[in-house]
């Protein structure tokens, strides 16, 4: 991995409508696998965590990457040629903000 | 609908497969146990052709065929999905996930898969094959890689050189035979020279020639093709020359690739100059291409397109260009001779200028914009047997800043062609990397912000369409563009009725349908039209509806667009059916689904079918309805895509209604015959004609048959018939004189007139 500080925190949103229980299953299995992947390869980048908005069918994915590119690269990989990629900030509850991944605030 | 011929596609070969039977042998063993077999080797080691054999010789052992998809032209790993799709022949209409979409297709069917060239593309080959091979119980996939794809479950075969004999300068012609080597030779020198026999003389030297180029098929059959013009003897002894020379500074552990350069040196240093920069130019083709296309890009630095075609002829002869197409001819170069070549185009600094050539030629095939009219079929054949040429094209002037704009353009140009071909991800995706590179203030923005819009618009992805669509109006408007600020408010309005604001977006429709007369865009006014028609009828405004569809036709006849023609006269039999005037519904929706045939539109056809099939319903041939649905099912899932939500209700009641009625064993059969049918069955079915197709109005000999004419309208034809005005028959028939100009139009639309005393003279002879 790249320093920590290094690393930023990236949201990718999903479309999950027509997908079925295994397909859906399939889709985060894929992702994880793309970036196992490109990690294995030498890019500097985690699967954070998956938030699902199962009433709205749609799911987000957090990464965390040295750049979006990557985080665009894993999303091709796993045939999301449309992924909209885009920079957060993880903020904890007292208000104090983080730019990086929820482990690296320990 | 069932597709006609055997299942499944391998590209044909124009040579004899020569020898790997223990390899071929070891493939199909492999295929009967596992579900992922990769073929590894390096470059012309002949991975390709043992898989497409193994393939062929296997295929009846899979139900639903074997089908190859090609993947050494596919450069962007997103698209892989996508490109596979098409392989299988499938559209890719949808937003939703494209393996969830390829998997649905694939669950229910025996399939065997050959990805061919998957080295490049390893990680998303193997993360697709993973997701299919879990959700499609019966799919195998033949994978052909330069490295392992790694992934659970493969098994892998190293595919190895073709067996050569020791030195034995004794040896006979008939023992020498035994090898591999010697053979593929002696088949690929009897097509060069056809007395070439393997003798005394002969054998040593050819024996000699297989063991230099280290038993590596492409190497030997370049070194074969040099028997036009030297002997075995020679053509080892001038090996045995250059091969130090040119097989040093490879990779040492790589010694068959070492070979197989050395051999493409070799080849290279044989030909003339002339021939030597043909072969560099026409490395910036990727997959085929024509002559046409060679001439234009390749005649340069005092190269008149006149000799290109000797020059072509050249190498084909020696085995570096092959040719391929039963048709037209076209040439491709075997990928390592490929990336040969365009390793000595980049050494000699002009490739650019050639790659600026290769996207002028395929923007200009782009921009022959004849996706509406009746050489609408060949233009999308042509840009879809070139689609690697024109992808390669945008990629190259996405990549140039100076010509950005230029591809924005050429990628707008292509619009009806992502659609109606089902491109949709990659032309969004095209499009979404344009934007990236276009200035704020770029002319070409606007357009393809809309470009981009309807695309998303088409998949369904309103919230997308949405963004792309008001950014489009800002844009269009800043830059006084009133072409993309009346495309840009048309599809907004689509996407505002989809998200349920229907009187808006017919109101936001009909303001752009006055941008486009205005500007004298007559495709944009039917696009116009056809959408304000749609609107309407799903809001249930007949009249309205009736009057934007007429209005469509009328100018989609007169401007010869069969496209919109289609969709026009459709949506008139849909009025025409929920005003149950089934008889006018079933011309009209019949004239639809022939100008739909004639423009090769499938979903044009699954509509055409399917609405067919509710008017039978209401019309009590239940069994026909049943048959018509089917065959639409069939042909949406050809596709693959759906029936839009807002008619569901309509297919769906009208299946109920004849499953209702009749018994289920004629339900079975009826939807049976209609899974079965072939698009050219369901379509001569549908017509009610198995062996003429249907006339489209303007076609038939006008006013031939009076039997689509209501009781009412034979009235109305009457009264004009006796010169009464349009209020003059109001009056005698107590409606409104709207009603009657309603009347007359149908009438018109019927019998497939212009002017009312063609009515007149209908009516003497009725």
């Amino acid at each position: 991995m790249a320093d920590a500080a290094d690393r930023r925190l990236y949201l990718v949103e999903h479309d999950l409508r027509g997908l079925s229980s295994p397909q859906l299953a399939s889709l985060h299995r894929t992702l994880g696998e793309a970036v196992r992947r490109a990690f294995c390869r030498g890019s500097p980048i985690r699967y954070v965590q998956r938030i699902d908005v199962p009433d709205e069918h749609r799911c987000l994915c957090l990464f965390e990457a040295a750049g979006p590119e990557m985080v665009r690269h894993v999303n091709d990989i796993a045939q999301f040629p449309l992924a909209r990629v885009v920079a957060v900030l993880s903020s904890a509850p007292d208000g104090s903000t983080e730019e990086r991944g929820p482990d690296d605030r320990r | 609908m069932a597709s006609g011929g055997p299942p499944g596609r391998l590209r044909g070969e124009l040579t004899e497969f020569v020898g790997r039977r223990a390899e071929l042998a070891l493939v199909r063993q492999a295929l009967g146990t596992a579900r992922l077999v990769t073929l590894i080797g390096p470059g012309g080691i002949g991975k390709t052709r043992l898989a497409i054999e193994a393939a062929s010789s296997t295929r009846r052992a899979f139900g639903d065929g074997a089908w190859l998809a090609e993947l050494g032209g596919l450069r962007d790993a997103a698209l892989l999905v996508p490109e596979v799709a098409r392989s299988l022949g499938l559209s890719d209409r949808s937003a939703r996930w494209a393996v969830a979409g390829l998997s649905d297709y694939l669950a229910g069917r025996q399939v065997l898969l050959v990805l061919d060239q998957c080295e490049h593309l390893a990680d998303a080959c193997a993360v697709m094959a993973d997701a299919l091979l879990r959700g499609c119980p019966r799919l195998r996939i033949m994978a052909t890689s330069r490295h392992v794809l790694g992934v659970a479950g493969e098994v892998t075969l190293t595919v190895p050189p073709m067996t050569v004999p020791d030195d034995c300068p004794s040896a006979a012609a008939g023992e020498l035979l035994q090898y591999e080597a010697v053979r593929l030779f002696t088949d690929r020198a009897t097509a060069v020279q056809p007395g070439f026999t393997l003798d005394a003389a002969s054998g040593p030297a050819v024996a000699g020639v297989c063991r230099r180029l280290d038993g590596i098929p492409l190497a030997i059959e370049l070194a074969a093709v040099r028997l036009r013009s030297l002997s075995p003897r020679q053509i080892l002894s001038r090996l045995d020359s250059r091969f130090p020379l040119l097989s040093c500074g490879g990779p040492a552990d790589q010694p068959h690739h070492r070979a197989l350069q050395a051999t493409l040196e070799w080849s290279y240093g044989l030909l003339t100059e002339a021939e030597q920069s043909m072969w560099r130019r026409v490395s910036v083709f990727v997959g085929s291409f024509d002559l046409d296309a060679a001439e234009a890009i390749c005649a340069i630095d005092g190269v008149a397109p006149g000799e290109i075609v000797d020059l072509i002829d050249a190498l084909v002869a020696k085995s570096i260009l092959l040719r391929s197409g039963s048709g037209s001819a076209r040439y491709r170069l075997l990928d390592t001779i490929g990336e040969f070549g365009l390793h000595k185009l980049r050494g000699l600094g002009n490739e650019r200028r050639l790659r600026l050539q290769h996207f002028r030629w395929y923007a200009g095939l782009a921009a022959r914009q004849e996706a509406f009219g009746r050489q609408r079929v060949p233009w999308i054949a042509a840009l879809n047997t070139d689609h690697e040429n024109l992808r390669a094209a945008l990629e190259f002037a996405l990549c140039e800043p100076s010509e950005a704009a230029a591809g924005a353009e050429m990628a707008c140009d292509l619009w009806r062609y992502w659609e109606t071909h089902g491109h949709l991800t990659e032309g969004r995706r095209i499009l979404s990397a344009a934007l990236d590179r276009l200035d704020q203030g770029a002319t070409a923005r606007p357009r393809t912000l809309w470009v981009a819009g309807y695309l998303a618009l088409v998949q369904d992805d309103l919230p997308a369409a949405r963004t792309l669509l008001e950014t489009a109006l800002t844009a269009a408007r800043l830059a006084r563009n009133a072409s993309s600020l009346a495309y840009a408010s048309t599809l907004l309005g689509l996407v505002r009725y989809g998200t349920g604001a229907a009187g808006e977006g017919r109101d936001i429709a009909e303001a752009a349908l006055g941008l486009h007369r205005r500007s004298g865009d007559q495709i944009g006014e039917m696009l116009a039209l056809s959408q304000i028609g749609y609107i309407c009828l799903c809001s249930g405004e007949m009249s309205a509806a009736a009057d934007r569809y007429r209005e469509c036709a009328r100018l989609a006849e007169s401007t010869g667009n069969v496209w919109y023609e289609t969709y026009a006269r459709w949506g008139l039999g849909v009025v025409a059916w929920l005003l149950d005037n089934h008889d006018a519904a079933v011309v009209q929706v019949r004239a639809a689904l022939r100008a739909a045939h004639d423009s090769g539109d499938q979903i044009g056809m699954a509509l055409g079918l399917d609405t067919l099939g509710w008017i039978a319903a209401s019309q009590h041939q239940r069994a026909r309805a049943l048959t018509m649905l089917a065959a639409a099912d069939s042909g949406w899932a050809a596709i693959p895509a759906v029936l839009p939500a807002a008619l569901r209700e309509h297919h769906d009641s009208a299946l109920d209604a004849a499953r209702h009625v009749l018994p289920d064993s004629a339900s079975r059969a009826a939807l049976a015959h209609g899974s079965a049918m072939s698009t050219a069955e369901a379509i001569a079915f549908a017509i009610g004609d198995a062996t003429q197709p249907p006339s489209r109005p303007d076609a038939r000999q006008p006013g031939a048959n009076a039997g689509p004419l209501t009781r009412r309208e034979r009235e109305v034809a009457a009264l004009v018939a006796r010169g009464l005005s349009n209020s003059q028959i109001a009056a005698e028939l107590v409606i409104s004189a709207r009603t009657v100009e309603t009347h007359v139009q149908h009438i018109m639309d019927k019998l497939g007139f212009r002017a009312r005393a063609q009515i007149a003279a209908w009516s003497a002879g009725h």
